[in-house]
């Protein structure tokens, strides 16, 4: 076998390079060296020398059996080597790999916490337990971040549905990790303080609010008028208290109904409801209502409800308005209903007050005329009956001219009545009482009583069977019988009985309901009638003043009133007891006089031919009528008086100042020019106050008197003045021991 | 007493403690709650959340060995 020459790769190749260990080293073999720099590339290892240098051709053309084997068996076990190695590589990736799934699952699951150990010796391995662990860290912050944030917009939300429920002490926390959540709560506190004052504020104006509304709705609900309002809807928003009781509609049902609900009758009649008609034409409702006018934007009407059932005639006041707000736009109506039916019986009755009131004027009137008539005519009868008395006395009693004196007489007495019912008719008369018999009274006018009834009235008297002395005016007693007996006739209209009775009433049985003294006792004269009789209402008023049931014209509504002062001033009363269908009873109580009967003043019933009482004082007669001076003046000297004449009131005073020291007595006319009676009387009496004074008068006026009576001290003889009456009053008054009043 | 329950079961944190504070809006002053979850922070942040919302938990039981059940008076 041809021997084989050694070859060397650095030879071979004509490798320069000296940094490989073979290079011109002869000893030694290059496939069997480590880290070769073949082709200039540095070998390691077996796999990198095993994959060069079996493919080198300084190797396979070599021929170096054992090197070969030697080669063969270093790279073996070097190959053996590397796969354990690479097996134990493996299994430690493995088992990294499943740990790392194992943390990356608990992450994925949501544990915060999980973090890979360790990481083994596989620096790739540890690269990536480092990263997920960094990874895990980093999620761990984002899932604590995310938490914070989470619980914040809980404990927000939890606070935000606090304060809409209404827990205003409801409070945000305003301390957090995160900036976000700190600042929302903070926001969410000052947004609650701001609310919390905007609710305040709210809460202030809505009580001020309510105030007002309660106010307003208590001003509409009190108003006293019936009102309504309507909004633009036509739906009731105000309903108050007067139109509930106006149409019995109730406020609860009315309030916020629709549909012209409001057309509701008003004391039981429906008509047209005014606002309804701010727009429209009235003339189609004009029928309903008395009285319509449009003013503006405004109606007004009168409505009248004929009484029905009871109930008398209404009279409604109606105003319908519409309801403008501030902005000057129109939000609805208003309806407002009065009862003006008091204020249209108040124009009645004032109206008919105002006829009663023309009717008593020109009663007065009348009156006065009547007691100017009868003043002058007293002066004349008092001229007519002193003469015929002069001549009578100066006839003697055996003259045939008696008769027709007599006759000149009876006509005077007549016309002396008349003028007296002509004072009595003008109230002109004085109130001059005297101690009289009741029954006296009654008994001398009862044929004038009888005269007031017709003839269908059957007219009895029953006299009390002693006399009943009273301290009264005669004239106002007739009067006031004549009235009452008056009345009696007018409540028989188809006849009946009318009587009248005096009696005596002891102080121990007063008249229940009067005003009498318990302690003295009354003369009474009641009359009765089974006439028509009076209602209890009619009785309340009977003695009113102008209340009358009788016909415009009829009746001047005074007599029983007139009845009732005349009686008062008298110090006594009247009372009447009347049952409808079947009469009434007219009470007239006069205190009783308790004197002796033979006290009181007798009728006028002795002759004429009686002999004058004379005397033969000085007397001065102040008269401004002539007939009645010259005969009075003849009278008193045919008396045998020394007399004085004056024609007025400034010449009585002047011979008064002349003659003082002569005259006994001053006789003054009331009415006469210059100075009336009572003047000179005044200043007569600043002369000398027991100077004795008598005044006479047709016409008698408040000159002389106060409170219809005559003056303590001061007599008075009323006109048309008959000689015996004159003369005996005269020597009445010159017979007294001093200066005083026949009247007590 | 009636006793509401919320199932929070499945839910991941924080949808139990959202999802308790939606219901929490429902719940009357004396009410009681359960809420029953398996997330892995939900006993910590329930614990949390009372604390924080003022609510009182009253106990935690664990139930099947992957699940807490918490009861809460409002």
């Amino acid at each position: 076998m041809p021997e084989r020459k050694t070859l060397y790769c650095w030879e071979y190749f004509s490798c320069s390079n000296t940094a490989c260990p073979v290079y011109g080293n002869r000893g030694k073999t290059c496939w069997l060296e480590d880290s070769t720099h073949c082709h200039n590339r540095q070998t390691t290892g077996c796999i990198d020398k095993g994959a060069v240098c079996t493919t080198c051709p300084v190797f396979e053309k070599s021929g170096d059996l054992d090197a070969i084997k030697a080669f063969m068996r270093k790279h073996y076990h070097s190959m053996v080597m590397r796969e354990h190695q690479a097996e134990l590589v493996n299994r430690s990736f493995v088992e990294s790999f499943a740990h790392i799934i194992d943390i990356v699952e608990k992450l994925c699951h949501g544990d915060p916490t999980a973090r890979i150990d360790g990481g083994g010796s596989n620096l790739l391995v540890r690269k990536l337990a480092e990263g997920i662990n960094l990874l895990a860290e980093s999620l761990s912050d984002r899932i604590d971040e995310t938490h914070e944030m989470a619980i914040g917009i809980c404990e927000h939300y939890d606070v935000l549905n606090r304060i809409a429920a209404g827990d205003m002490a409801a409070c945000a926390n305003e301390h957090s990790s995160n900036e976000l959540i700190a600042k929302l709560g903070v926001l969410i506190n000052r947004e609650k303080a701001s609310l919390v004052s905007i609710i305040r504020r709210l809460q202030e104006a809505d009580e001020k609010l309510s105030f007002a509304y309660h106010q307003m709705r208590d001003i509409v609900d009190f108003l006293p008028d019936a009102t309504f309002v309507v909004d633009s809807k036509g739906e009731i928003i105000a309903w108050n208290k007067a139109i509930e009781e106006m149409t019995g509609c109730p406020k609860e049902e009315m309030l916020g109904s629709g549909e012209r609900s409001y057309s509701v009758a008003f004391y039981g009649e429906p008509r047209p409801v005014l606002l309804d008609f701010l727009d429209e034409d009235i003339s189609n409702v004009t029928s309903h209502y008395t009285y319509m006018k449009r003013a503006g934007d405004k109606l007004y009407a009168e409505a009248h409800i004929p009484a029905f059932r009871g109930r008398g005639d209404v009279y409604l006041w109606v105003t319908a308005a519409p309801l403008i707000d501030q902005d000057g736009q129109r939000v609805g109506a208003v309806e407002s209903v009065r009862d003006i039916t008091d204020y249209r019986k108040a124009e009645l009755d004032r109206m008919h007050l105002e006829a009663q009131l023309r009717q008593s004027q020109k009663m007065e009137a009348i009156g006065l005329l009547a007691g100017g008539i009868a003043h002058d005519f007293n002066n004349l009868l008092t001229a007519i009956i002193g003469y015929t008395s002069l001549l009578q006395y100066r006839l003697g009693p055996a003259s045939d001219l008696h008769h027709y004196l007599d006759q000149i007489n009876i006509s005077v007495d007549r016309a002396s009545r008349l003028t007296q019912d002509l004072l009595a008719f003008g109230r002109k008369r004085i109130l001059n009482p005297e101690a009289s018999d009741l029954n006296q009274i009654v008994h001398n006018i009862r044929g004038l009583l009888s005269r007031l009834l017709t003839e269908d009235i059957r007219f009895e008297i029953i006299f009390e069977r002693d006399p009943l002395l009273v301290l009264v005016d005669r004239g106002m007693i007739e009067q006031v019988l004549m009235n009452l007996i008056a009345n009696a006739r007018d409540a028989l209209p188809a006849g009946g009985n009318v009587t009248v009775r005096t009696g005596i009433v002891d102080h121990l049985m007063p008249p229940p309901g009067s005003s009498l003294r318990g302690d003295i006792r009354y003369a009474v004269i009641s009359v009765t009638d089974n006439g028509i009789g009076m209602d209890a209402a009619t009785q309340e008023k009977i003695f009113e003043p102008f209340y009358t049931t009788k016909e415009t014209g009829k009746g001047t509504g005074l007599g029983l009133s007139t009845a009732y002062g005349i009686v008062s001033q008298h110090e006594g009363t009247i009372t009447v007891y009347s049952e409808p269908g079947h009469g009434t009873t007219f009470r007239v109580y006069l205190p009783v006089l308790e004197l002796a009967p033979e006290m009181c003043n007798q009728p006028d019933t002795a002759s004429i031919q009686t002999e004058f009482a004379g005397g033969d004082e000085c007397i001065l007669l102040a008269e401004d009528n002539e007939e009645t001076r010259d005969v009075n003046r003849e009278i008193l000297e045919t008396a045998g008086y020394r007399v004085i004449t004056a024609e007025n009131g400034e010449e009585a005073l002047g011979l008064y100042r002349k003659h003082r020291h002569d005259l006994a007595l001053v006789i003054l006319d009331v009415i006469m020019p210059l100075m009336n009676g009572r003047e000179v009387y005044e200043e007569i009496r600043a002369i000398d106050p027991a100077a004795r004074c008598l005044f006479t008068s047709g016409y008698t006026a408040d000159i002389i008197h106060k409170k219809g009576k005559i003056e303590k001290g001061v007599d008075f003889l009323p006109k048309p003045t008959r000689p015996r009456e004159l003369l005996r009053t005269v020597r009445a008054i010159l017979d007294r021991p001093d200066a005083c009043s026949l009247v007590p | 007493m009636h006793i509401r329950e919320l199932d929070a079961t499945g839910l991941k944190c924080p949808q139990p403690i959202m999802k308790l504070t939606v219901v929490s809006s429902e719940m009357k002053p004396g009410e009681m709650l359960e809420i029953i979850g398996d997330c892995p922070t939900f006993e910590v942040d329930v614990r949390a959340w009372c604390q924080r919302l003022n609510r009182t938990l009253l106990y935690v039981t664990e139930e099947a060995g992957y699940r807490r059940r918490i009861r809460i008076r409002f």
